[in-house]
């Protein structure tokens, strides 16, 4: 996958991620995916991929405090980033040209 | 409840309105034996609280009352002639998985593991509250199994690349 494209499943994640303006923990993430899109999502694959949109400038992290009922461990709180927001948005274009009918078959030729 | 304590109760927004009622409900369930003043005291708590916190807080409130044999709070002042209500259990604690799986997660998380374990751990006892803990605990198995071959792909992935690298310059 190139660096400036989005997969499948970073289009999902970023675009959870995407409309949750103030951020969010993987447990937020995986609650949010689940709740939308009815699919259970591993910790393990979302990780990964948050790495891979990090690496990539699409979203950046930082440490949050942490909680007793997370062990005493810490949150790692993610955001999108400028970048990332412009390549949901070309994602976004990409897809309506492609799901659209063709012109001709819009007219009814 | 009112849809203003709702929002504040919304940690990240991600909790549905009907999830944060019921969590809510479980928890003046858990008060309902309990003495007034204790009551108000612990209700007059979570106004501040996000709904994690919330969980939280029953996580201790299930502890402290719920055990097999010790009374319920207030139950032991005299004069205090409650009938007798099934009570939960400890609050659930993440399944023992197995330590070697649990040790590998922990080491091709890498960094993550911190956050990663802090999410699975966080999750269950959430999911314990909502589904029961049969099915948190087959959640939790299913996580681990399901994150270690993400996690081993990374991580030969990085291998890989530091190989790449150093035959380059090598």
């Amino acid at each position: 996958m190139s660096r400036d494209t989005l997969g499948s499943f970073e289009l999902l994640v970023l675009g959870t991620l995407a409309h949750l303006p103030s951020g969010a923990h993987g447990t937020a993430l995986m609650a949010r995916i689940e709740q939308r899109h009815d699919r259970e999502v591993s910790v393990g694959a979302l990780y990964t991929t948050l790495d891979r949109l990090e690496k990539k400038g699409f979203a950046r992290s930082e440490w949050g405090e942490p909680t007793p009922q997370r062990g005493g461990r810490r949150k790692r709180i993610f955001t999108v980033t400028a970048a990332g927001a412009t390549a949901l948005g070309r994602t976004q274009v990409l897809l309506q040209t492609l799901t659209s009918p063709p012109v001709a078959a819009r007219e009814g030729c | 409840m009112d849809d203003r304590r709702i929002r504040k109760l919304s940690d990240h927004g991600c909790q549905s309105p009907e999830e944060i009622r019921a969590t809510f409900a479980l928890l003046q369930d858990l008060l309902k034996d309990a003495h007034p003043e204790y009551r108000d005291v612990v209700l007059g708590q979570i106004k501040n609280r996000t709904y994690f916190e919330l969980l939280q807080l029953i996580g201790e409130m299930t502890a402290s009352i719920g055990r097999p044999g010790v009374d319920p709070v207030g139950a032991e002042e005299p004069g205090a002639d409650r009938p007798a209500v099934d009570r939960p259990a400890d609050p659930p604690a993440p399944p023992a998985v197995s330590p070697v799986a649990e040790a590998i997660l922990r080491f091709v998380s890498g960094v993550d593991s911190e956050a990663v374990l802090g999410d699975l751990q966080e999750q269950f006892l959430e999911r314990a509250l909502r589904d029961g803990p049969d099915r948190a605990h087959a959640w939790y198995r299913r996580q681990v199994r399901r994150s270690l071959g993400a996690f081993v792909w990374r991580w030969i992935q990085r291998i890989a690349l530091i190989e790449s690298l150093l035959s380059r310059l090598g």
